[in-house]
C-alpha cells in the first residue's frame, strides 16, 4: 500500500495534475478565483446550521447555542473544509480524463508504458492533492475526534448515573458508552475524507463516461447532491427506526454517523470497481472510440 | 531487409458497418509507406489498430514480430504515434511538453534535458524552447508533436495525416523532416489524402478505398497496376512539327497536344505515355539523336491525381 502510494507520487501524471508542467485544469483555476466566496458561503451555512441544530437538540436558548458554537469551532472548521473539498474535488477530477480525450492527448497517454488504471489513479490522487486542506483536516479531525470521544464518554457516564437527563441519553450502560465513543470518534475522523474522496471519485467516473468536461462537472454536482440527500435520508430513517424503536437511543447518534461512513466506503469501492472495468476495456481497445470524434 | 509491419486479414466492424475489410499489407524495415485514401477509407482505423488503441474484429497485425493483440506493451515501446489531431497541451511551454512525455516513458531527468534540446533542433524548434505551446503556429505544433513521438526512440513512426492543414512551405518542411527521420533508420507509416504530395518521399504507397487496399507498390508499379498513362511535357526550340511526327510513330505515345491548344506557349508539346521509365528514357534519347532541340522534358506531377482518381473512383460510383 505504502509502496503503491510512493509509486503514484512519482508518477508523471500525478505530478502533471499537481501542476508541475503548466496548468492542467482550467475549471479548477477558475473556481479557485472564487474561493473566498465559497468559504464565506460555506462558513455562513455551517454556522447557521450548527447553531440551529444544537439549540434544537439540547433545548437551550440562543445564548447557549452560541456558547456551544464556540466549543464546536473545530467542528465547524472541519465542516467548512469538507464542503470546500466537496465543491472543489469534482472540479479537479471531472475534467481530468475527458479533457484529454477532447484534446486528442488521451491516445498518446495510453501509448506510454502506463496502464489506463495507473493513469486514472494518478490523475485522481494528483488532482486531489492540489486541495491544500488535507493537513489542516488531518490535525483538526483527529483533535476534534478526541474531544468528541471523551465528551461522549463523559456525557454517557453522567447520563447513566442521573436518569432522565436533559440530553435524553437514558438507557446507557457502560459498554454502550464505550461503543458510542468509539463509533463517533472513528466517524469523526473518517467522514471528511470519505465525503471528499467520494465527490472526487464521482467526478472521475463521469469523466470517463461523458463527452465534455462541462457535462462531467455539472453531472458530478447533480449526482453528489442527489446521492447525499438520498443516503442521508435512508440512513437516518433507518437509525431512528432501529435504534429508537428498540430503545438503544444512546447508540443512535454514533451508529448513524458510522453507517454513513460505511455507505460512502462501499459506494466508493463500487465506483472504483466500475472505473477499473472501464480502464480494462480501454486497455483492450474495446471502446469504439474516445469521445473526441 | 525484413518485414517490420505485417497485417493479415485485418477487419474492423463498427456495428454492421465494415470500416476495414480483410486488409493485407507488409511493410519492410526502413520503408516510408504512404497510406493514401479519401475520407472514411479506413486509414485512421488501421492506424489505431496498429497502435494497439483499437481491437480488430478479425485478423492479425504484428509490429516487429509482436502481435498488437497479445503483446501490446512490446508494440507500444516500438512505435511513435501522431494522431490526426495532434493532442498538444496548450498550457505548457514547448520544452515542458517534451519533458512531460519523456517522463511518462521513464526517461531520467538528467537525460531528458539534453534530449529535449536535440529533439527541438531536429524539428527546427530550437528557438522556441521557452515559448508557450499555445503561441505556436499549426505547422510548429505538428512538428512539436512529431518530436514528441521520437522521445522514446521508437523504430516505427505511425503518423496520421502529418501534413494536413499545412501551408505549402510547412508541408515541404514536414517532408524534409520525414526524409531526415528515414535517414535515421526509422520506418515511417503515414497517411494522407493527396498522392502527389507523398509520392516523392515514399518508398511504397498503398491506396485505400472503403476499407480495402485497391493498389499497392511503388509509384511505378502502381501506374502499371492501374495502367495509367503519364503526362509528359516537352519544350523545345524551333518548329514543333518534327517532334510531333516522331512521337506519332511511337506506339506508347498517345494524345499529342500542341501547347497552343491548351493555352500554353507554342513551343510546348504534351503527350500521354504508357511505357515505364526505361522506355521513356529511350524515347528521350531517340529524340535527341534525331537532333530535336529539347529545352525541357518533364513529367507533369498533377498526373498523379489521375492515379488516385482512377484507383478510387470505381468504388465511389
Ligand atoms: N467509432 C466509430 N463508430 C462508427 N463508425 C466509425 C467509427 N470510427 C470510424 N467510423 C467509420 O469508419 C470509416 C473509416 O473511418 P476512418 O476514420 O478510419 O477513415 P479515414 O480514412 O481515417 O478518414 P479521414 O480521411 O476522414 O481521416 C468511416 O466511414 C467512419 O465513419
Ligand atoms: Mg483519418
Amino acid at each position: 500500500m505504502w509502496n503503491f502510494f510512493q509509486k503514484v507520487r512519482s508518477n508523471p501524471i500525478y505530478l502533471r495534475e499537481q501542476g508541475r508542467w503548466g496548468e492542467p485544469n482550467q475549471y479548477f483555476a477558475t473556481l479557485m478565483r472564487y474561493l473566498p466566496l465559497i468559504i464565506i458561503v460555506v462558513l455562513g451555512v455551517s454556522i447557521f446550521c450548527g447553531s440551529y441544530q444544537l439549540t434544537q437538540l439540547l433545548g437551550i436558548g440562543e445564548a447557549g447555542g452560541i456558547l456551544f458554537l464556540l466549543l464546536c469551532l473545530p467542528n465547524i472548521v472541519i465542516q467548512v473544509l469538507t464542503w470546500i473539498g466537496i465543491v472543489l474535488a469534482p472540479a479537479l477530477t471531472a475534467p481530468s480524463v475527458v479533457e484529454e480525450m477532447d484534446r486528442g492527448s488521451w491516445d498518446i497517454l495510453r501509448l506510454t508504458p502506463m496502464s489506463t488504471i495507473e493513469i486514472i489513479v494518478s490523475k485522481f490522487f494528483g488532482s486531489l492533492s492540489r486541495l491544500r486542506i488535507w493537513r489542516a483536516l488531518m490535525v483538526l479531525s483527529v483533535l476534534y475526534a478526541v474531544v468528541v470521544g471523551l465528551g461522549t464518554t463523559a456525557l454517557g457516564s453522567a447520563a447513566s448515573l442521573i436518569t432522565g437527563s436533559a440530553s435524553g441519553l437514558t438507557q446507557t450502560t457502560g459498554w454502550q458508552t464505550v461503543g458510542v465513543a468509539v463509533l463517533t470518534t472513528a466517524s469523526t475522523i473518517l467522514r471528511p475524507w470519505l465525503e471528499i474522496g467520494f465527490a472526487g471519485l464521482i467526478g472521475l467516473t463521469l469523466s470517463l463516461w461523458t463527452n465534455s468536461a462541462r457535462a462531467a462537472l455539472i453531472g458530478s454536482y447533480a449526482v453528489i447532491m442527489v446521492y447525499r440527500m438520498i443516503i442521508n435520508t435512508i440512513v437516518w430513517t433507518l437509525v431512528v427506526v432501529l435504534f429508537i424503536e428498540y430503545e438503544f437511543e444512546a447508540m443512535a447518534f454514533g451508529a448513524g454517523a458510522f453507517s454513513l461512513n460505511i455507505v460512502y466506503f462501499i459506494s466508493g469501492g463500487l465506483l472504483f470497481w466500475l472505473l477499473r472495468r472501464r480502464a480494462l476495456a480501454i486497455d483492450n481497445g474495446e471502446l469504439l472510440h474516445d469521445f473526441a470524434d | 531487409m525484413s518485414a517490420i509491419i505485417e497485417i493479415s486479414g485485418l477487419t474492423k466492424q463498427y456495428g454492421s458497418f465494415t470500416a476495414l475489410d480483410h486488409l493485407d499489407l507488409t511493410i519492410e524495415e526502413g520503408a516510408v509507406f504512404g497510406f493514401i485514401g479519401p475520407n472514411g477509407a479506413g486509414k485512421t482505423t488501421t492506424m489505431r489498430i496498429l497502435t494497439t488503441l483499437l481491437k480488430p474484429s478479425e485478423g492479425e497485425a504484428k509490429i516487429g514480430g509482436y502481435s498488437v493483440m497479445t503483446h501490446p506493451n512490446e508494440v507500444r515501446r516500438m512505435i511513435g504515434y501522431m494522431p490526426d489531431f495532434f493532442g498538444v497541451y496548450d498550457d505548457m511551454k514547448v520544452w515542458e511538453y517534451l519533458d512531460f512525455f519523456a517522463a511518462c516513458y521513464d526517461i531520467p531527468e538528467t537525460v531528458r534535458k539534453g534530449m529535449i534540446g536535440d529533439l527541438l533542433d531536429l524539428v527546427d524548434l530550437g528557438s522556441k524552447h521557452d515559448e508557450m505551446v499555445e503561441s505556436l503556429s499549426r505547422g510548429m505544433k505538428q512538428r512539436l508533436c512529431l518530436a514528441r513521438t521520437l522521445a522514446h526512440d521508437p523504430k516505427v513512426l505511425i503518423l496520421d495525416e502529418p501534413a494536413s492543414g499545412l501551408d505549402p512551405r510547412a508541408r515541404i518542411e514536414m517532408r524534409e523532416l520525414l526524409r531526415e527521420l528515414q535517414n535515421m533508420g526509422k520506418t515511417i507509416f503515414f497517411s494522407s489524402h493527396i498522392l502527389s504530395e507523398v509520392a516523392d518521399i515514399c518508398t511504397d504507397i498503398g491506396i485505400m478505398e472503403a476499407g480495402k487496399l485497391v493498389a499497392y507498390g511503388d509509384i511505378e508499379q502502381m501506374r502499371q497496376q492501374l495502367q495509367v498513362s503519364r503526362l509528359i511535357q516537352v519544350r523545345m526550340l524551333g518548329d514543333t512539327v518534327p517532334l510531333k511526327d516522331l512521337l506519332m510513330t511511337h506506339e506508347k505515345v498517345d494524345a499529342i497536344t500542341d501547347g497552343r491548344e491548351i493555352e500554353l506557349t507554342p513551343d510546348i508539346v504534351r503527350f500521354d505515355f504508357t511505357g515505364d521509365d526505361e522506355e521513356l528514357s529511350q524515347l528521350l534519347l531517340s529524340l535527341i539523336e534525331k537532333k530535336i532541340q529539347i529545352i525541357s522534358f518533364s513529367e507533369e506531377v498533377g498526373d498523379l491525381e489521375d492515379v488516385f482518381m482512377q484507383a478510387t473512383q470505381g468504388v465511389i460510383n
